[in-house]
């Protein structure tokens, strides 16, 4: 999308927490067999990540391995470089069953930050936001749409949604985030 | 408002989360059955009162679908298992009986 770039400063608020459009992200989708051994090694290899546990992430310098199924993992590197990272997992998964997906311009990362992250997502997601600690990752819904998030710090939450619903998630969460509109029931 | 296990991704979900897929392990009956057989293939449900099996679907979730065992009656949840079977597990089972003596499988 051409305009994608202008348009974040347009996806700024802050209320309660700050909302935020991030910046493009290379994003690949992988289905398979995360047990096989040589799906595990060709991942770790590819990415110097350990592989994360069940709903985690693992993450750094810019990479980050996201779980979001038992056979599905989203992987997150620098937007320039994805064509880059592709050819090396494909390099590295030679030989097995799996598929890979650019998803970079198919999602949006919205970044949330501020001490009531937790009481604004749990306006519209059925996820007991109090038991979701740093690293943590989920797949649920937000109001009626689905959404993925994981927390960066205790205070600060990266979401993942559709592309085609970024404004709708937006308004969302700015009528859920508007001034003394917490219940301050989680600390 | 039921609270289900998922047995893949290890959530407690939330109903709201799932999608109920109706009666568990149906046998299918493809293009050489007879047609009441394919009728009952089709249309055909228990639609127990008491225990029953069920598939659901972790729509806003994992994406997978598993089986569940629960009461039609008290919304109780014995437990869920994965859909790579065409049966409930025999622990499963005789967790039931045990809680419910009553009970005989519906069979
Ligand atoms: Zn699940």
């Amino acid at each position: 999308m051409s305009d994608y770039n202008n348009s974040i400063e347009t996806f700024f608020y802050k209320g309660e927490i700050t909302v935020e459009l991030s910046k493009p992200k290379g994003m690949i989708t992988l289905k398979g067999d995360l047990e096989r051994s040589n799906i595990n090694a060709g991942v770790i290899k590819t990415l110097e990540l350990p592989m994360p546990k069940v709903r985690t992430i693992s993450r750094k310098d810019g990479v980050q391995i996201s779980w979001m199924a038992p056979d599905e993992l989203l992987i997150l590197v620098d937007f320039k470089k994805v064509e880059k990272y592709i050819e090396l997992l494909e390099k590295n998964l030679k030989g097995e069953h799996y598929l890979l997906a650019n998803v970079s311009d198919a999602r949006a990362i919205f970044n949330l930050k501020g001490k009531g992250v937790r009481e604004v997502l749990s306006k519209g997601t059925p996820v007991n936001m109090e038991t979701i600690k740093i690293d943590d990752a989920r797949r649920s819904r937000l109001g009626q749409l689905p959404v993925a998030f994981w927390m960066v710090k205790n205070t600060e939450v990266e979401l993942v949604c559709f592309r085609s619903v970024t404004e709708f998630i937006f308004n969302w969460l700015k009528v859920a985030s508007a001034p003394n509109s917490l219940p301050r029931y989680i600390d | 408002m039921l609270v289900i296990l998922c047995p893949y991704c290890g959530v407690e979900a939330e109903e709201t989360e799932l999608t109920a897929g109706g009666e568990a392990h149906l046998e299918r009956f493809g293009p050489s059955s007879s047609d009441s057989e394919f009728e009952n293939y089709l249309f055909m449900r228990k639609n127990e009162k008491g225990i029953t099996f069920e598939r659901w679907h972790h729509t806003y979730g994992c994406g997978k679908w598993f089986h569940a065992a629960r009461c039609s009656m008290t919304m109780e949840i014995f437990g869920t298992y994965p859909a790579q079977t065409s049966k409930p597990p025999k622990k499963l089972i005789s967790m039931i009986k045990k809680k419910r003596p009553e009970w005989g499988e519906g069979k």
